[in-house]
């Protein structure tokens, strides 16, 4: 399985990657929203980390856009509490999941976890 | 499907299909025997005409006889007997063999079936003897159109003779028809009341049945209700369900109409019930989420985080026509009913007085607490101390109203502002930590939070002087603390002796192994403050369980006040790092061979050209690269293999460079990560020189150089030039 | 009543005094909360706030032309309202004015001072008291008003003409 990170922070991305390396095959990350959906085209990863807030094009849109593309990709949305609505928007274009930045590496991994077991219809 | 339709519901598919059953061989056999029924006339009117024709026979007979006595012509009768003759003849071979006869009521042909019935069969026999006498006699008038005497004579006699007796068994065979049509009539009779008195039974049963399934159902949702009613009505929270088109179900705890102050309840629109209390930002993002709980794709178990509903203010209208305030809290949770529709739970608790608490509490130990700690924090530091603290945070605090007071409405000056509020800030921030004096150091702690969080703001959205607000207003808290700090010295003034003069002072420095070249006298009256660092060493150095003693060598140079204020908040950064992270503890020095007490100095010197050099140096682990390595690691600044790398150098370039932390874990003292990033800066902003030169287990030094040109007429902040204070960002 | 509460009100006082004088003139709405608001830039229009700061005791305040209101209740606070000549004019202008005397100035920075007020009665609701506004004399000294150790400053700036909005609350 394929995992692609997206958060503009070095550090998260790296915690995360850090946590779920040996979960999946291959991991790769991406720095915004557009980067995300480039790379969804090109890595076709069954699973997405999502940061909501970034530069450029943002979770929610960079979520609907992915959608699009691969319906059967799996999203946990990881981002801080700020703004729910916009995480439940997120969520109600196709993320599976939230997880509220900061978290913890079992955190992370459960989530991911109930992610994956989630049974998507194409 | 089917097994669960045969489950649930066998009795009533059987009942129902025996129903059908019947009545469908009802109506089958009905089709069956009126068919046979209009056949068994058919013969019986056959077997009439039978009769009747022997009747014709015998007349055609003596019709013919007499008009041949007469001499006149018989040919009607010939041929109406030679008609009949054939007419019986066939008829009679039908009944025998089965065949097509033509049918008397309708002169259609029909088919009938030979007569198998062993009395029909003995009536046949016996009529089919008596034809062929008949046959024998009169078969010689059937050849041609002339009858001779001889032919007639004896037809007549033997046709007068045995006409009744084929009459007779004519007769009979009719009857024998008719009897055979009676029975079948009665048997059809016979078995439809038999169909529909099973049907009827069936029907009863089928009925009484359910009735009396229905009934015990009843009952136990009767039951049911009242249970669930009785639990409804005891429960302590607002209970109800909601559906997928984000109704509100029928039933409910009583406990939400207290909540609410309201019946209306049932069978509403979540969002117009919501409306009442909330706002529509808030409805709308409720909706939203609860509508999640319905989709597929969503893990429920992950998506609590997000509810909006949580301690959330309701403003809710009493009878009265006031209002109140209530906090409450939505929780959901989804059912699977029967039928596999989804339905939510909605628990809401009201959590008004619950958090009215935790806020009572909060104040009130803010309160307590801080005055309880004002004074265990003033009474240990010492009188002339304090003064100068007061004087120096008012003068800090000046300076960051004077920055706000000069901000110029445009964003690059906001962030201008903010940088340099920053840099005052962390210097307060490290002058309250050397008195210990966490209150202060807390407010000034909370000021960077503040400024962190515009500096935020700033990245998505232009500023306006407005977010400045709670900046100002935290400003004025740290006036006021200072006002307060003050008030009690004042007033402590009273009690405690008058400020230590100079002789203790260096008693006191004595006692703490001070070690100076020069008098102590002449640096005290230079930078008096650069002793508070001797005893806040030893607080440190006893907290991190490591025994250090500080030397200050060469600070008796006059330096203006910036400069000396710079130099010493930098000097506080490197104390913070040498405790934490140079210096060995007593067993570890022991075990190197190490003298048990760690040695950290700073010192001043210069040329007299006015190049200055200012050493901080410990004699602890020296720099560990791999503990940086780890840490930047740790940090997610870089990737274990990214760091595995990197020189020596560049690691710490790192260390120094990047003001990232995690936030994770942010104390007073360290975890910002912006300690060294502090001192880079610092430096850069002298427009000095940094050098770090390190040997493993044994010195880390820090060299900063820089030149001066000393002012001997003041050292007022104010005659600092203005490019020394200006920030590189 | 926290203190932000109390400042915020009489800032969206303001803006909606200005919003509603750029209205009666035509012209679009304030533009501060997304105010690319640099100071070269002459098409803002709408008020444009300033960095607050704090002021001391015993200073020195106002403009040439001062409306106060003082509030009473749970918390009690003096509020200033303070515009130069060249604000004011720009003002009466915009209203059609052409008569650009003294009156007429002092009685526009009451107006202003009566519309904040008006607002804080609103906003506040039943448990303060606001004052009428009157116009006072400048300059003024805070001390002879009792005020908090220390007021906020909010400086402010319409059609490139400062003011400056004075706070002082004090919990009671």
């Amino acid at each position: 399985m394929k995992l692609m990170i997206v958060d503009d922070s070095l550090i998260i991305r790296n915690k995360i990657n850090r946590t779920l390396l040996s979960r999946f095959s291959k991991v790769c990350r991406a720095e915004n929203g557009q980067q995300a959906i480039d790379m969804a085209k090109l890595e076709h990863p069954n699973v997405v980390t999502m940061d909501l807030t970034m530069p450029e094009v943002d979770g929610v849109e960079a979520i609907e856009r992915i959608m699009a593309i691969a319906p059967d990709t799996h999203i946990l949305v990881i981002s801080a509490l700020a703004d729910k609505a916009t995480a439940i928007k997120a969520l109600s274009l196709g993320a599976n999941g939230f997880l509220c930045k900061p978290f913890t590496q079992s955190q992370l991994s459960s989530a991911i976890e109930r992610i994956i077991d989630i049974e998507l219809s194409k | 499907m089917f097994g669960s339709l045969f489950g649930k519901y066998r009795f009533l598919v059987i009942s129902i299909a025996l129903f059908l059953i019947f009545d469908l061989g009802v109506l089958v056999l009905n089709f069956y025997t009126s068919g046979k029924i209009a056949e068994q006339t058919e013969l019986i009117n056959s077997a009439a005409r039978q009769r009747t024709l022997t009747q014709q026979m015998s007349k055609a007979t003596l019709y013919i006889k007499s008009q041949k006595l007469q001499l006149w012509v018989y040919q009607s009768g010939l041929d109406e007997l030679r008609d009949h003759y054939q007419t019986f003849g066939a008829n009679l071979e039908a009944f025998n063999r089965g065949g097509t006869i033509v049918s008397p009521s309708t002169s259609l042909p029909i088919s009938i079936s030979a007569v198998s019935d062993p009395e029909g069969v003995a009536i046949l026999s016996r009529a089919n003897s008596l034809w062929s006498e008949f046959e024998t006699a009169i078969d010689p008038l059937m050849v041609d159109t002339l009858v001779s005497d001889d032919e007639i004579r004896p037809a007549s006699s033997f046709i007068a003779a045995n006409n009744l007796k084929m009459f007779a068994l004519m007769d009979e065979l009719t009857e024998f028809f008719k009897a055979t049509s009676e029975r079948q009539t009665n048997f059809l009779r016979a078995a439809q009341v038999v169909g529909i008195t099973l049907a009827t039974i069936n029907f009863f049963i089928i009925l009484f049945h359910f009735l009396g399934q229905l009934r015990v159902r009843d009952q136990e949702i009767q039951l049911k209700q009242h249970e669930s009613d009785q639990i409804l009505s005891t429960i302590n929270e607002g209970v109800f369900l909601l559906d997928q088109d984000m109704m509100m179900s029928g039933q409910h705890s009583k406990q939400l109409q207290k909540i609410f102050l309201t019946r209306k309840v049932s069978g509403r629109k979540f969002e117009r019930f919501l409306t009442r209390y909330f706002p529509q930002k808030t409805v709308s993002t409720a909706l939203d989420f609860a509508k999640l709980y319905f989709r597929d794709h969503i893990d429920t178990a992950l998506i609590e985080d997000v509810n909006p509903l949580k301690r959330v203010e309701a403003i809710i209208t009493k009878k009265d026509g006031e209002s109140e305030t209530k906090y409450l809290d939505f929780s959901f949770a989804l059912l699977n009913q029967d039928d596999s529709r989804h339905v939510v739970l909605v628990t809401v608790r009201d959590v008004t007085s619950q958090i009215r608490l935790e806020v009572q509490d909060r104040l009130n130990a803010d309160e307590l607490e801080q005055q309880m700690m004002l004074l265990t924090q003033i009474l240990p530091i010492h009188q002339s101390d304090l003064a100068a603290f007061i004087e120096d945070s008012r003068a800090g605090l000046d300076r960051i109203n004077l920055l706000l007071k000069g901000t110029k409405q445009a964003n690059d000056d906001y962030e201008i502002t903010l940088t340099r509020i920053a840099r005052e800030t962390h210097k307060l921030k490290g002058n309250a930590s050397v008195l210990n004096f966490e209150m202060i150091a807390q407010g000034h702690h909370k000021f960077e939070n503040t400024l962190e969080e515009i500096s935020r703001q700033s990245k998505r959205r232009a500023l306006t002087g407005r977010d400045f607000l709670p900046l100002t207003m935290q400003l004025k808290q740290s006036f006021a603390s200072l006002d307060l700090i003050n008030d009690v010295r004042d007033k402590l003034g009273d009690y405690v002796n008058t400020s230590l003069n100079q002789g203790e002072w260096a008693a006191q420095a004595n006692s703490l192994e001070l070690s100076t070249n020069e008098s102590f006298n002449e640096i005290a009256q230079q930078n008096p403050k650069w002793f508070e660092l001797l005893a806040y060493t030893q607080k440190l150095a006893a907290q991190k369980g490591i025994a250090a003693r500080l030397n200050l060598r060469g600070l008796n140079v006059p330096l203006n006040a910036h400069l000396s204020s710079e130099l010493y908040s930098i000097a506080v950064q490197l104390l913070h790092n040498s405790l934490a992270h140079g210096l060995e503890s007593e067993r570890e020095r022991l075990e190197l061979k190490k003298p048990s007490l760690g040695e950290i100095s700073v010192s001043i010197s210069h040329d007299k050209q006015g190049n200055y050099r200012f050493l901080f140096e410990d004699d602890g682990r020296g720099f560990n690269y791999e503990r940086i390595r780890a840490e930047l690691i740790e940090r997610g600044v870089l990737d274990a293999s990214e760091a595995k790398i990197l020189g020596n150098t560049a690691l710490v370039r790192y260390a120094f460079k990047d003001a990232i932390s995690t936030q994770d874990n942010v104390d007073q003292t360290a975890g910002r990560g912006i300690g060294l990033a502090l001192v880079w800066q610092q430096v850069k902003a002298l427009n000095a020189k940094l050098k770090i030169r390190s040997v493993s287990n044994e010195f880390t030094q820090f060299i900063i150089d820089f030149s001066f040109t000393p002012n001997k007429a003041g050292s007022k902040i104010s005659d600092v030039p203005s490019e020394a204070v200006r920030l590189v960002s | 009543m926290s203190e932000r509460r109390y400042i915020d009100v009489f800032i969206d006082g303001l803006i909606g005094y200005f919003d509603h004088l750029n209205e009666s003139v035509g012209l679009p709405r304030s533009v501060i909360n997304q105010s690319e608001a640099d100071q070269h830039s002459a098409q803002s229009v709408g008020l444009e706030l300033g960095t607050p700061y704090l002021l001391k005791n015993e200073a020195t305040i106002g403009l040439d032309f001062t409306g106060m209101i003082s509030v009473s209740g749970s918390s009690v606070g003096t509020v200033f309202v303070s515009a130069p000549r060249a604000l004011l004019k720009r003002i009466l202008l915009s209203h059609g004015e052409l008569e650009l005397g003294d009156e007429f100035m002092r009685d526009l920075v009451g107006e202003i001072a009566n519309t904040l007020a008006g607002n804080a009665r609103r906003e506040l609701g039943a448990d303060f008291h606001i004052s009428i506004p009157r116009v006072i004399q400048t300059p003024i000294n805070t001390k002879d008003y009792s005020l908090d150790t220390h007021c906020y400053l909010l400086p402010f700036r319409w059609r490139s003409s400062k003011a400056e909005l004075i706070i002082s609350v004090k919990k009671n």
